[in-house]
């Protein structure tokens, strides 16, 4: 399948970042509509569009919007989940650059639905582009009547505030979030079934919804042209409805966001992104760096899904899809995963804290060719004590992409340990790495 | 750390409130103020107080930084000194050269020649990641993903991300930061303080 | 939590056995209900449950419609699940064995192998739980971190960095029991670590207590610090009479030498918590100050002497001054010194001038709100002093309450207090100002009467303690706002704050009729009309006019358990054992009799202050000198009917005697 470019369709026109420019290709027209059903009916009409969440858990959207109290005993509070940290995702920089009366509309019509008057949009602290074009977009839209008091003459209230984090990616998770949000360091709360869902007691212990930039966006097109419109679209897949953006990077002609409806391949996607570059496909990691890594076999039958790509024994994730070419050592590639969610761990619980700083330890010991035998079946079996040990979903993302090289590519990690230098024996592969690592690929 | 201290000495103590030196000029605290009015609980105000002392005290927090924000706060030094150290963008460590350059080498970055751009900024400033040049310019600091990987390998220097970056771009880039007297830090916390204030605050 | 009716239940199944137990109940505690333990780090009873070390990961269940049990895929922490119909818990499966092992595999990565040289070693959990559960050998090759070990982070408190594994809960506990948060985590991930601001001073009046809950040796005590193995020690149960709390606590010993104090649970007193002053404030016991052997004056010098030899000089002393004699005590001993005390001088030597206050002005105390009943109040006023300073855990009570129970507190007092953190309202007065704010109080015109007034409308209590007669005006303030709280329905409570000042009290040691009270005493010796003044564990000279009374005394008895700058006055030194070398009993500022049974010997010839009054009794007045401290219970129950609970065998946490006789007769608890 091509390109179908819906949310970013008018993401190069400079102008749609304006109100003006935004009005002009029909946007707030979903609001318009929004704001003359009744609540349920916008509840509803996301839920048959089958929208799921685009943050990276897939979960559906309806079902959050739809759980939160309908009795007002506690203000209300929608949160929109800027901080995008997964390694290879900048779909959500897009659309807060780009289009972001989208996100704004979005928020305000799920403000509506679920009878919140503030929204807070979490921004993380290194977006300083996405930032400015958000506050130009929410003061433009206060200016005129969009936010604020008495929306459109509705009565509808609805306030947005933006927050900035301050580097962090666990702040990210959902629940880091709302403790981030709060002043506290960014780590992550009790969940169901231990403590309430955040749509009984969230922020301030307040009824809170929290969705993804993309997420959001989505929804004024939902309530335009109707959920079972958006529904069409990935009608090939199993459960994955609409259009989801991808992040593509790593060795392609083409880097940048493509957006797809769910049932495209992997491989058409790797053909809008201008194919492979300097060398041949050898592996993709097709939805952040969390979600185990695929081989170029595996690459040529991946549908994009979120119960297809469980097929290959990966994930839709995040969406930022990273192909990686023949030259790329995969054992150097999960080194500085590895590293990443060490630096990223928020210390909150033993597995997590201690087990990726452990797995980056054996990993760097690895590559600093001081590999032990037995280190391979060491990080696997560190892994399964991490996964679905700790306390929020970090811990498995940093377990995922270990275990997942290793099971789909064990040959690279016993030649590494056993001969102290990478199977991937080029000057291209050399070009790749860190200086003192540079003599395991000469 | 060694420091052989006889038991039961009295230890060197916090200060008091009314021994800190207030440096936040009358701007700032109309800055803060209007941030109150953005949460129910003074608390949250930590994160973006945090920006707010960073640009105050030239672009990193020494320890009267965070005790200033924990008390126009009413919360704990610790806690504000915990906050603050979580986070990498607020700079507590130490103070960064008038320049802070940081260099992503995550994933995509990686595999499109980040490490290669490492090696000629250490090599062109003599100093290594995470230090600063002796005349005080420039630092050099390895981060995590930046989420900007289409344009892999990509650079941070104040509110401005470069990239791709190539080593012929690095001497053009150098060249024009060292005719910038604000420095980065400074500039980027001013940058993400005025993100948080609404029309109406202003 | 007992399950009784009106908790809702749910039925649970735990390894196999179905069991009710109270909707809500953290998986962790009802486990406890058969008998199983599972282990935990991070988990503690007193705070909320965090769920951070893992350690407490079970597999979880849900009974299905059609009777199966669907497991949840992945295990759950145990310490903050609650438990819920149907629930089925397994903790000793093949599984949960491997996530302990992992755990305990993840944490002795980097936690160094101090055992031979670290203060815990011995009563450790983590020690304890690796043999249990733990791997055996490490698979960990790389380098641990090195961070500061051996920190002093304040004089009492001493940090290990590298023994930390991170369970937060010395970081909660000053969150949310002493409410300072003078900890809190800094950086992240492996590198996370508790501290103060920069390490500097941990300032808190609480933090002997992170020694007790740190389940590692990462903050231990820079006091017991090297000097016993606990397998060395022997423990007994004991009171704290550092103040009039009463805090339970555990006397820890070794060869008949103090080693050190940990709390012990009263549930009405102290729950589980000390504070620094009573756990660190025992070292007097060794102290190179300790009177071994009476002391006799001899012109310049002290010789020392046999009691008999001191006996005669008290005696000759005594009767020389006739009635002329009076005494003057701490309050750091027990009922029974005190009640023999009181008998010397007013039964046996005829004076009516004893007293035991030391307050500018002298008064009762009054106190109608036991300490754990502070929680269940709706409104607080705090006036004229500090609690956490003078009565501690009244204070820890006060913050439970104002924190957990909505209790609204106002606080007006002359300094800053650690009650203004929580307190809904702050009010700041002149030190001279005492009567003119209470008396504005009362008046109830002024905004902060009103607001006064509103937190004492229903169910109110007023705390104050003895301190505040220090004040001027402070005295008669008290005594405007014990009427205030009469006409408002509230309680009002003006503790004592010596250890066992409220036992002084009930036993009348007190001035008697047209007797002197403590400062006309020392003005009498002065001036000559007290001619012998005996000092029971006291020492004037820190207070205006006691140097020169002590001068001027014709014959000057001093008894205590150290020396003090008082001794060098005295024409006899007694020897007195310290409150855990004896039997005895103690009232708290509650009016709770706690009893304590030896625990050490006393030092040298020193003896208990009950049994050298019955002893100089004796030498006065032919009686029969009393056998041990339950006989002389048992007399001061026959005259005070409010000790009744004295005289038999009293529960473990105590008992609150009644406020008045009347009370006690009718069989009303306090």
């Amino acid at each position: 399948m091509a390109e179908m470019k819906l949310l970013l369709e008018h993401s190069n026109d400079p102008e749609y970042a304006t109100l003006k420019g935004y009005l002009a290709k029909g946007g707030y027209t979903g609001l318009g509509k929004a704001l003359k059903m009744e609540r349920q009916a916008v509840i509803d009409s996301v839920k048959a569009s089958g929208l799921r969440g685009r943050g990276g858990a897939g979960f559906p959207a309806w079902i959050k919007w739809n759980g939160i109290e309908k009795e007002i005993t506690k203000p209300h509070y929608m949160i929109c989940n800027a901080d995008e940290g997964e390694p290879g995702t900048f779909k959500d920089k897009e659309l807060m650059e780009n289009t972001p009366f989208l996100v704004i509309e979005g928020m305000t019509i799920g403000g509506y639905a679920t009878q919140s008057k503030v929204g807070y949009i979490y921004i993380r602290g290194e977006f300083v582009d996405a930032c400015r074009a958000m506050r130009k977009a929410i003061d433009e839209a206060y200016a005129n009547g969009y936010l604020g008091k008495n929306i459109l003459g509705s009565g509808v209230d609805f306030d947005l505030y933006i927050h900035t984090g301050a580097g962090s990616y666990e702040c990210g998770e959902e629940s880091a979030l709302m403790s981030s949000l709060m002043g506290e360091r960014g780590m992550p709360r009790l969940k169901f079934p231990h403590a309430p869902l955040p749509t009984v007691a969230g922020l301030w212990d307040c009824p809170t919804i929290i969705n993804n930039v993309e997420t959001y966006s989505c929804v004024p097109f939902i309530l335009d042209r109707g959920g079972e419109w958006y529904a069409t679209l990935g009608a090939s897949t199993k459960n994955s409805r609409g259009t989801k953006i991808f992040s593509v990077s790593g060795h392609v002609n083409k880097p940048g966001n493509y957006e797809v409806e769910f049932g495209t391949t992997l491989m058409e996607l790797l053909d809008l992104a201008g194919g492979m570059k300097g060398g041949m496909l050898k592996a993709c990691v097709p939805g952040g760096s969390s979600v185990p890594i695929i081989n170029a076999a595996d690459c040529e039958r991946a549908i994009i899904g979120y119960e297809e790509m469980a097929e290959v024994k990966s994930m839709v994730g995040s969406g930022g899809c990273m192909f990686l070419n023949e030259h790329t050592c995969i054992v150097s590639f999960i080194w500085r995963t590895a590293q990443f969610y060490a630096n990223e761990s928020c210390g909150k619980c033993t597995p997590c804290r201690e087990g990726t700083k452990w797995m980056f330890q054996i990993l760097d010991r690895i590559v600093r060719g001081k590999g032990q035998p037995g280190d391979a079946e060491l990080l696997v079996d560190i892994t399964k004590q991490i996964d679905g040990r700790s306390f929020c979903g970090l811990g498995d993302a940093a377990a995922w992409p270990v275990a997942g090289a290793i099971r789909v590519f064990p040959e690279e990690f016993e030649y590494f340990i056993k001969n102290g230098r990478s199977m991937v024996d080029s000057a291209e592969s050399r070009a790749m790495a860190p200086k003192w690592a540079q003599p395991a690929y000469s | 750390m060694s420091e052989t201290v006889a038991i039961g000495t009295p230890r060197p103590r916090a200060p008091r409130p009314e021994e800190l030196d207030l440096k936040f000029s009358e701007s700032a605290v109309a800055e803060l103020d209007a941030l109150k009015t953005h949460y129910p609980d003074l608390k949250s105000c930590i994160l973006p107080g945090l920006w707010i002392a960073q640009r105050e005290y030239g672009g990193w927090l020494p320890p009267e930084a965070i005790a200033e924000v924990a008390f126009r706060l009413n919360r704990s030094f610790a806690e504000v000194e915990g906050v603050a150290t979580f986070y990498t963008m607020y700079n507590t460590a130490h103070k960064p050269g008038r320049h802070m350059i940081e260099v992503c080498t995550c994933l995509s970055c990686h595999v499109c020649g980040a490490y290669r751009i490492v090696d000629y900024l250490e090599e062109k400033l003599g100093v290594k990641l995470g230090e600063t040049t002796p005349d005080g310019m420039f630092t050099i600091h390895e981060v995590e993903c930046l989420d900007a990987c289409d344009r892999a390998p990509v650079l941070q220097i104040g509110d401005q991300y470069v990239g791709p970056v190539t080593s012929e771009m690095v001497d053009k880039i150098l060249d024009d930061l060292r005719k910038v007297e604000t420095p980065s830090a400074v500039q980027l916390s001013d940058a993400v303080v005025k993100v948080h204030l609404r029309d109406g605050d202003k | 939590m007992a399950v009784d009716e009106g908790h809702r239940t749910v039925s649970v199944t735990i390894n196999g056995i179905e069991i009710e137990v109270p909707q809500g109940e953290l998986i962790v505690e009802s486990v406890k209900r058969l008998g199983l333990e599972i282990p935990v780090f991070c988990y503690h009873p007193r705070m909320k449950p965090v769920g951070m070390c893992r350690m407490c990961l079970v597999e979880i269940g849900f009974k299905q419609p059609d009777g199966s049990v669907r497991m949840m895929p992945k295990p759950q922490a145990g310490c903050t699940l609650p438990a819920s119909e149907g629930m089925v818990v397994l903790t000793d499966s093949e599984s949960v064995h491997r996530d302990r092992k992992g755990v305990l595999e993840f944490l002795l990565v980097n936690h160094p192998l101090d055992c031979p040289v670290c203060d815990r070693g011995g009563e450790c959990p983590l020690q304890n739980n690796t043999l249990a559960y733990g791997p055996s050998t490490s698979r960990f090759i790389d380098l641990k971190r090195h961070l500061p070990k051996a920190y002093p982070l304040s004089q009492y408190v001493m940090l290990d960095l590298e023994r930390c594994i991170q369970c937060g809960r010395c970081v909660r506990f000053t969150e949310e029991i002493s409410g300072e948060h003078e900890l809190a985590f800094r950086f992240r991930g492996a590198s996370m670590q508790p501290s103060t601001f920069q390490l500097l001073d941990f300032e808190s009046k609480f933090s002997g207590n992170v020694i007790e809950i740190c389940p590692v040796g990462a903050l231990t005590s820079a006091q017991y610090r090297f000097r016993a193995r606990p397998w060395d020690l022997q423990t007994t149960p004991a009171v704290c009479t550092a103040c009039s709390n009463g805090c339970n606590v555990w006397f820890d010993h070794r060869a008949g030498r103090f080693v050190r104090i940990n709390g012990r649970i009263n549930e009405g007193v102290n729950e589980e918590w000390t504070c620094d002053k009573g756990k660190f404030g025992h070292d007097y016991y060794n102290s190179t100050d300790r009177l071994r052997t009476p002391l006799v004056r001899k012109g310049d010098q002290f010789v020392e002497a046999t009691w008999a030899e001191a006996y005669e000089e008290i005696v000759k002393g005594l009767e020389s001054a006739g009635k002329d004699v009076a005494g003057l005590c701490g309050t750091r001993i027990a009922n029974e010194g005190l009640f023999l005390f009181n008998r010397l001088f007013k039964q046996v030597l005829g004076s009516r001038s004893v007293d035991h206050r030391w307050t500018r002005t002298l008064g009762t105390s009054r106190v109608q709100t036991p300490i754990a009943g502070i929680e269940g109040k709706k409104g607080v006023l705090v006036f004229g002093s500090n609690p956490a300073e003078d009565l501690p855990i009244v204070f820890l009570r006060l913050r439970k309450a104002a924190t957990r129970n909505g209790t609204q507190v106002t606080v007006v007092t002359p300094d800053v207090t650690e009650a203004d953190a929580f307190a809904t309202v702050a009010s700041r007065i002149g030190q001279g100002d005492v009567l003119k704010v209470a008396q504005e109080i009362v008046d109830g015109q002024s905004e902060l009467a009103r607001k006064v007034a509103d937190c004492l409308k229903e169910d109110g209590a007023i705390v104050t303690s003895d301190r505040v007669r220090n004040l001027p005006g402070g005295g008669e303030a008290l005594r405007l706002l014990e009427d205030l709280a009469a006409r408002c329905g509230a309680e009002f409570n003006c503790y004592p704050t010596g250890p066992n000042a409220m036992g002084a009290e009930l036993l009348g040691v007190l001035p008697g009729d047209g007797g002197l009270d403590t400062w006309g005493i020392l003005q009498g010796c002065c001036s000559g009309t007290i001619k012998a003044l005996w000092l029971l564990d006291c020492d004037p000279t820190t207070v205006e006019g006691g140097d020169q009374a002590l001068e001027s005394a014709e014959f000057l008895v001093y008894q205590g358990v150290t020396r003090s700058e008082a001794t060098a006055f005295a024409n006899v030194v007694l020897p007195m054992a310290a409150p855990a070398e004896q039997d005895g009993t103690w009232t708290n500022c509650e009016r709770r009799l706690q009893r304590m049974t030896q625990a050490i010997a006393a030092p040298g010839d020193s003896k208990p202050a009950w049994r050298i009054f019955s002893e100089v009794i004796l030498r006065l007045q032919p009686s029969t000198p009393f056998f041990n401290p339950r006989e002389i219970m048992k007399a001061i129950a026959d005259a005070d009917p409010r000790f009744l609970p004295g005289a038999s065998d009293l529960p473990e946490e105590g008992a609150i005697l009644s406020a008045t006789t009347q009370a006690a007769m009718a069989g009303d608890g306090a």
